[in-house]
């Protein structure tokens, strides 16, 4: 029992031991070899429970650990135990020392393959040691401490392979860095690297991806680079790439050159894992090429582009080089020019002799006139500056620089021969060519001037002074304008000349400065004779004086121009209407105050008029001073002088803007006449036609030349002749008569229903002497109006008889429930009595409704003497049961015995239109006032009738829908109206010769009142009969 | 089963609850919609007799607002006039289905259809 205890119990140490044994090289990542040695002496000497160790290391350098503490003088025991025999694999033995109180038990345990790494001993007092598990403990650790010195070897070599490769990388004149991964991260840069970025630490790198690092690179192709390279795995060379790096802080140019390598670095399995960069700053280099081959390609451009001809000879004479200059001068292409002897090109060779000699001798040439053979063969006349180029005193080449000049030498050939021909030019010119000196002095005249001048030979005033031949009153100006011109001035003059015979000249003279060999100016003068225009032109404007003064006396408007259409005349007239001065007017200015819609239509008149040199005349509008555009009748005829010439045009212009506007209104009113829709006729106070336009002949069938000076009378219908009588004495009294409904007859005899309106005409003084009558033909909204009456008609009735369903079925329904109820209680006779008198009231309802339904079915075809009251509580009667339901009061207040005579089934429908209203104008509540009384016309106290007023208290009518009252297809009540009552109810009362009118309150005080008048007796109409009859004639038809 | 009947005519609406209740209904009677709709909720009706065109609200308005109340109460409608088919109508196409008898009815008729099922 105890014994399996005590075994558990090592087992489980044994356990404990292993896991921490096995664990622990983990905790020795990292140190060295010693503090391993040092650990697994520590632990060893805890788990075994030794006396002693000692291990030794073989390294580079031995290590020795010793744990003797117990047990003094156990390193030297264990040395020499090794030291006799190196076992390969475990070892025990047994030591003994005067030291130790008793012999230990020694384990020699070799570290790696037979003991490469080295060797533990352990002593323990124990002379069982080792045990078995002792044994594997000891062969845990040591193989634990192996592994772990071999991995600090390992990352030993490493790191010493790392530093020589960092000393390497340090020292090399080369900017270098390691760059890993798809981001470009610095694993290293070396301290040039640092430098030539203009950085001043590895750490600004370190850890950092290149656009981190160097951000002002990140636009300059290098990451790009760096991608392709991961990417491919290929090397990339740059050469004198351009960057431009911020690294003014280590005062190096941003600017520079490189030569470089992105090398990829490959990880074990040869993926691409970092790229090295090698980088060697080769600015320098690249500037000092690009300096000279900027200031090369500047020379060689100059002299290539120079504008001046150059060429280098060899010693030999042969051309080395020419530019293009050159090579144009002489239209020679290079390969025919350049490497040829210069001699060849050169047409004297004593010429080209005598260059090459001077300039072997080194003498410079200055304007050496030389010529030379072009490419076409022609001569070019040069001058040659040339000298020679010596290097330590050798001949390397002359440098030749060649002027042409054969277009100064041809000028010069031309100048003298054009000289020759000005010279018989001016001697035969017919005017006098001069030349006078700054004094006044004559020195040159041709032989015309000489002839004005009356001197037959040239010495008889040439070296004279000129002034003497001046006329004394023009002599002082001529002598200023002299001494104008012979300061530089140009200008021309006219003065009269005296001949030395005394005639007198006028001239005119046009002179310029001229350039004497010693630089001083003369006047150089052509002067002509205008002696003849001089006078010619005093007599025109004489008689243009004359002419201007009788033109501006007239009213007539009148301009002239020349034979360049120009006008250069405008006369008073013209000048007071546009209110502008003649300056303003002259040559085109007049164009600015025509009509701008006019003045292109103008213009084409004028000019093409003009140019057939025809007479016109146009019509426009032209701006008078006061704003307005007035209507101008121009007429232009062509001016011819005495002699037949065409001088130019004079026109004459009048002012026909009243006439125009009244012919335009005239016009215009005769097309309304013409166009109107209407028939428009105009009469004088006899009847007899004095105008017809078409719609009239249209209407009536009658034409134009049938009318005119015939009767009115013609188109009027027998019966109404005396109309016209009545129609003529209104307007013989100045008054008009609107809208009269009448009839007319065509030629066709057709009765034709219009719409007549007559006004007086008065003649300028105010008296009527006619009449114009505009005819509307109204027979189609007659028949649309008859149309409407009948629909309403229609429509009413419809109403009717809905109002009548409900007012018969509710009783009906309550007598259906009394016979059942009737029935049901048949025993109970007293029941049963009430039920049946209860039936026989709703009976009695049902009769009563139906009784005055009846009303409006009688034939109202001819007019009956009624009762008013009566009438209006018939109507009411059908409706005292909504009034009721609705709550509304009915107040009455009758004159009982008011009568009249007319169509009673129409006076009905009119007051059920009415009450209608009335009862849809209060949906809850109000007051319905009914007033019957006798009374009259409102405008004529002698026309006795029956008034009636039907008030309620609704809502009333807004004053926009008042006005629209009585229109047809008006109504508020979009769901029920049709729009034709109160369109109707006017119709009827109308028809009976009364008026009805409405008046409407919203607000306070609300409600509508409808007044109406009705006439005693009914006024007996032709019209009336007509259409009082007709449309229950169409609703029988239409039935 | 407890029945409301609505008629402005005191005469048609007293006729008719006398019927009803003769055939063992429980019928109350009133003349306008306002007080059928008061006398819904303390009556709790299981059927409504009313007349469609009445001063004040209709029949169909006051039939709306108490199916408000009591969506289970059955609405019978009855009308004289032609108008009441428009109220109708319009109800119908808010969702409304009354069930509707033409003025002058027959009290058997109408018997017949309290007691039979809804919308024969």
């Amino acid at each position: 029992m105890n014994k399996a205890h005590n075994e558990n119990r090592d087992l489980r140490r044994l356990l404990r031991d292993l896991v921490a044994l096995a664990t622990t090289p983990a905790a020795w990542v990292g140190r060295a070899p010693a503090q391993i040695a040092e650990s697994v002496a520590d632990l060893l000497l805890h788990t075994l429970r030794a006396d002693a160790v000692y291990i030794c290391l073989r390294s580079q350098n031995s290590i020795e650990v010793v744990r003797d503490g117990q047990r003094p003088g156990f390193a030297e025991e264990a040395r020499t135990l090794l030291s006799n025999s190196v076992p390969g694999s475990l070892y025990v033995d047994t030591i003994t020392s005067p030291k130790w109180p008793i012999s230990l038990k020694v384990a020699v345990q070799p570290i790696g393959i037979s003991g490469e790494d080295g060797f533990i001993v352990i002593g323990c007092a124990d002379a069982e040691f080792p045990s078995e598990a002792e044994n594997l403990l000891l062969s845990v650790g040591a193989n634990q401490a192996a592994v772990a010195l071999r991995a600090a070897r390992l990352r030993a070599e490493a790191d010493s392979e790392r530093n020589r490769l960092r000393d390497l990388l340090a020292q090399a004149p080369a900017a270098m860095g390691l760059l890993m991964g798809p981001e470009h991260r610095w694993t290293y840069v070396n301290d040039e690297y640092v430098r030539l970025t203009g950085r001043n630490d590895p750490d600004d790198f370190l850890g950092k991806s290149v656009v981190e690092s160097l951000p002002e690179i990140r636009t300059q192709g290098f990451i790009e680079l760096l991608d392709e390279v991961y990417r491919t795995g290929k090397p990339f060379f740059g050469r004198e790439m351009k960057t431009n790096l911020e690294r003014s802080a280590r005062g190096l140019s941003n600017e520079s050159y490189w030569d470089f390598v992105y090398q990829p670095v490959r990880d074990a399995v040869g993926h691409v894992d970092g790229i090295l960069v090698h980088a060697v700053e080769v600015t320098d280099r690249v500037l000092a090429r690009k300096n000279i081959e900027e200031s090369e390609r500047k020379y060689r451009d100059l002299a290539e582009s120079a504008t001046i001809a150059l060429h280098w000879v060899g010693a030999d004479g042969t051309i080395l080089w020419a530019n293009k200059a050159e090579l144009e001068m002489l239209a020679y292409t290079a390969e025919e020019y350049i490497g040829h002897k210069i001699t060849e090109f050169h047409l004297d060779s004593p010429v080209i002799n005598d260059i090459l000699n001077r300039l072997c001798r080194g003498e410079k040439l200055r304007e050496y006139q030389a010529r030379l053979q072009a490419k076409d063969g022609s001569i070019r006349h040069v001058i040659i500056d040339s000298s020679v180029l010596f290097e330590n005193g050798k001949f390397i080449h002359t440098r030749c620089f060649t002027r042409d000049i054969t277009e100064r030498k041809l000028a010069e050939q031309r100048l003298q021969q054009s000289e020759a021909r000005f010279r018989a030019i001016v001697e035969t010119t017919p005017e006098c060519v001069k030349l006078v000196a700054r004094d006044g002095t004559l020195l040159h005249m041709n032989s015309a001037g000489l002839s004005m001048v009356e001197a037959e030979r040239a010495e008889m005033v040439v070296g004279k002074s000129v002034y003497d031949l001046i006329a004394p009153e023009d002599c002082l100006r001529f002598r200023e304008f002299n001494e104008r011109i012979c300061q530089g001035e140009r200008g021309s003059l006219e003065f009269d000349l005296l001949g030395l015979k005394g005639t007198r000249r006028h001239m005119e003279t046009h002179a310029a400065p001229l350039q004497n060999p010693d630089e001083s100016l003369v006047q150089l003068a052509v002067t002509r004779d205008v002696t003849e225009r001089k006078n010619a032109e005093m007599a025109l404007r004489e008689s243009e004086q004359k002419l201007r003064v009788v033109t501006d006396a007239t009213p007539v408007m009148i301009w002239m121009s020349g034979t360049d259409k120009l006008c250069y005349y405008f006369n008073k007239s013209w000048l007071d209407f546009v209110g502008r001065a003649l300056e303003q007017e002259m040559g085109n200015g007049w164009a600015e105050n025509v009509h701008p819609d006019d003045f292109d239509r103008c213009l084409q008149i004028y000019v093409s008029s003009f140019d057939a040199r025809q007479p016109f005349e146009m019509e426009y509008r032209l701006r008078h001073h006061t704003g307005e555009y007035r209507w101008i009748l121009d007429h232009g005829v062509p001016r011819h002088g005495p002699d037949g010439t065409f001088e130019g045009y004079v026109g004459g212009c009048l002012d026909i803007h009243d006439q125009k506007e009244a012919s335009q209104a005239r016009s215009r009113l005769a097309a309304i006449v013409e166009s109107s829709d209407e028939a428009i006729i105009s009469k004088d106070l006899n009847g007899l036609v004095t105008s017809w336009n078409r719609q009239a002949e249209r209407l009536f069938g009658y034409t134009e030349q049938e009318m005119i000076g015939r009767s009115i009378l013609t188109i009027i219908p027998p019966e109404l002749h005396r109309d016209e009588d009545m129609i003529l004495s209104k307007i013989r009294n100045g008054e008009k008569i609107d809208h009269f409904e009448t009839v007319r007859v065509a030629k066709s005899g057709e009765r034709i229903e219009v719409s007549i309106s007559i006004s007086p005409v008065r003649d300028e003084n105010g008296r009527v002497v006619g009449a114009a009558k505009i005819a509307r033909d109204i027979r189609e909204s007659k028949k649309i109006e008859r149309t409407l009456r009948t629909t309403e008609k229609l429509a009413a009735a419809g109403r009717l008889a809905a109002t009548v369903a409900h007012e018969i079925n509710n009783p009906l329904e309550a007598v259906a429930n009394l016979v059942y109820l009737a029935k049901r209680d048949v025993r109970d006779a007293e029941k049963v009595a009430s039920y049946l008198n209860s039936a026989k009231q709703e009976l009695n309802r049902v009769a009563h409704i139906t009784r005055q339904t009846l009303g409006f079915y009688r034939d109202t075809s001819s007019p009956v003497r009624f009762n008013v009251a009566s009438t209006l509580d018939d109507v009411l009667g059908l409706y005292e049961r909504r009034f009721e339901t609705r709550n509304i009061r009915v107040v009455k207040q009758y004159d009982d015995d008011a009568e009249i005579v007319a169509l009673a089934g129409e006076i009905r429908q009119a007051f059920s239109n009415l009450l209608t209203n009335a009862l849809d104008a209060m949906p809850s509540a109000g007051t319905l006032s009914l007033r019957i009384h006798k009374s009259h016309k409102w405008d004529n106290a002698h026309a006795p009738g029956v008034r009636i007023v039907i008030a309620d208290s609704g809502s009333g009518i807004s004053p926009e829908h008042k006005q629209n009252l009585f229109q047809p297809f008006f109504t508020t009540k979009a769901d029920v109206g049709t729009g034709l009552g109160l369109w109707i109810t006017r119709g009827i009362i109308e028809k009976h010769g009364g008026s009805i009118r409405a008046r409407s309150r919203t607000g306070q005080k609300h409600g509508t009142t409808f007044s109406m008048f009705l006439p005693g007796v009914p006024k007996h109409s032709r019209e009336q009969a007509q259409l009082g009859t007709q449309p229950e004639h169409e609703l029988v038809a239409g039935d | 089963m407890k029945i409301i009947v609505v008629d402005d005519e005191p005469v048609i609406a007293d006729t008719l609850v006398n019927i009803l209740n003769g055939e063992g209904y429980n019928a109350i009677s009133t003349s306008n919609g306002r007080s059928a709709i008061e006398w819904s909720e303390k009556f709790q009706p299981d059927v409504v007799v009313s007349d469609v065109i009445m001063p004040g609200l209709s029949g169909v308005d006051t039939a709306k607002a108490i199916l408000k109340q009591l969506p289970n109460c059955r609405i019978i409608l009855f009308s004289g006039q032609a108008a009441s088919v428009d109220l109708v109508a319009r109800a119908r196409e808010e969702g409304y289905s009354f069930e509707v008898l033409a003025k002058p009815v027959d009290p058997d008729v109408l018997l017949n259809k309290i007691s039979g099922p809804e919308g024969a």
